[in-house]
């Protein structure tokens, strides 16, 4: 069959269509136009719910830098994690706006990496959970405090103080190559196997499918024959 | 009040209108995306109503055939990347909006289903490829709805075609 045959075939069969659709009005006026965007409202309620606990999260830390704030040890700890916890909330509630501006009448293969990013939001939560682990002492300063009410920086020897001190130094070049490693692009199977186990099969298959559509985009002029 | 309710009713009318004239591309497209009959329904369901929430979005720079293929393409695959079946996700539909009436059968149904079965086991990108090269667009106006340059609009489409006529070969040997 000729190039020209499929376009013909089609243009009998599109011109026979017309004819054969018809529009039923009433079940158009009974639809309702809310069920249509499911699949972005679950996106958005997980956004939301986010968004929530980062709030929650922000508003417990800076009450607790305030009622400690002539304790250096725990302001210090409160203010970092604090900065944290307050980029979490900027990041999830800029997502919330992208989805609600997410508009259907783009160009499809832009409209689709937006789509298939902000499914892949949580991964870079993950990667701030990941910046922030060279910090992880603030985290026992305020967990000892909020749930022991006990001082361990005050209470702790100066060997065992500065071992942490060494182990969080040593954590940064870790926190920040993991933090690069950790994108779209991941080539080592084993960056892929931490993606997929914490992002589970939906940032897997988001991932995937945005490669995807990178690779249709730019295979070029190297296919040209 | 009643002006606004005037505006709205024109607006209605007007939508209406819209997709009388273009219920054949909806038809098209989603059943290139979608095999089965009830899923085809639910997909044509969400394209008119993304198409009436995206109204208000309209800009007239755009063919509105391109407005209709965009929004009907992005719903699709957003929906069917997959090729999964969505009748347990979704409320089964009772009624569908666009209605076909399968005693109007072509002399070349066999031939246009052959056609869309061989277009559903293409990428889900090369599938909106192909729709748009049968829908007769200009490989410019398809560059523009898929957002890849027309070198490669015209290198992808060399390679699909080519694809699909050995297949047809295949078939009636």
């Amino acid at each position: 069959m000729e190039d020209i045959d499929f376009k013909n075939l089609w243009n009998n069969y599109s011109s026979n269509l017309d004819a054969k659709l018809e529009i039923n009005f009433a079940s158009f006026k009974k639809t309702n136009v809310k069920k249509t965007r499911l699949h972005l409202y679950k996106l958005l309620f997980q956004r939301i719910i986010e968004g929530l606990l980062f709030v929650i999260f922000s508003a417990l830390l800076a009450i607790f830098s305030i009622n400690n704030y002539t304790v250096p040890q725990y302001l210090i700890s409160g203010v970092i994690l604090g900065c944290f916890s307050t980029i979490g909330t900027i990041g999830t509630f800029g997502q919330i706006i992208l989805i609600l501006r997410l508009n259907y009448s783009e160009p499809v293969t832009i409209f689709l990496v937006k789509l298939e990013k902000l499914k892949t939001y949580s991964l870079k939560t993950f990667k701030l959970l990941f910046l922030s682990c060279p910090f992880y002492f603030a985290y026992i300063i305020i967990g000892f405090k909020a749930i022991f009410n006990f001082d361990i920086y005050a209470n702790s020897s100066s060997s065992w103080l500065l071992s942490n001190l060494v182990f969080s130094i040593l954590l940064i070049p870790i926190s920040i190559w993991l933090y690069k490693k950790l994108n779209f692009d991941a080539q080592s199977n084993w960056i892929k196997e931490l993606i997929a186990n914490n992002g589970g099969k939906q940032i897997d298959s988001s991932i995937k499918f945005i490669n995807e559509i990178k690779e249709y985009q730019k295979k070029d002029s190297e296919n040209i024959d | 009040m009643e002006k606004s309710f005037l505006k709205e009713t024109e607006t209605n009318h007007a939508f209406l209108k819209i997709i009388e004239a273009n219920k054949g591309i909806i038809y098209k497209v989603s059943r290139a995306y979608c095999k089965n009959e009830e899923d085809r329904k639910d997909l044509m369901q969400e394209i008119i109503i993304q198409l009436w929430s995206s109204l208000a979005k309209y800009n007239s720079q755009y063919q509105l055939s391109t407005w209709i293929y965009r929004i009907a393409l992005n719903v699709s695959i957003t929906m069917y990347r997959k090729n999964i079946t969505r009748q347990n996700k979704t409320s089964q539909l009772t009624d569908s909006i666009i209605y076909f009436d399968e005693n109007l059968v072509t002399e070349k149904e066999n031939e246009i289903t052959l056609l869309y079965q061989f277009i559903h086991q293409l990428k889900v990108l090369d599938k909106a490829l192909m729709l748009l090269y049968l829908e007769q667009k200009s490989y410019k106006e398809i560059a523009e709805i898929l957002d890849i340059t027309e070198t490669n609009v015209a290198t992808k489409l060399g390679r699909i075609k080519q694809n699909i006529k050995q297949q047809f070969l295949a078939h009636n040997k």
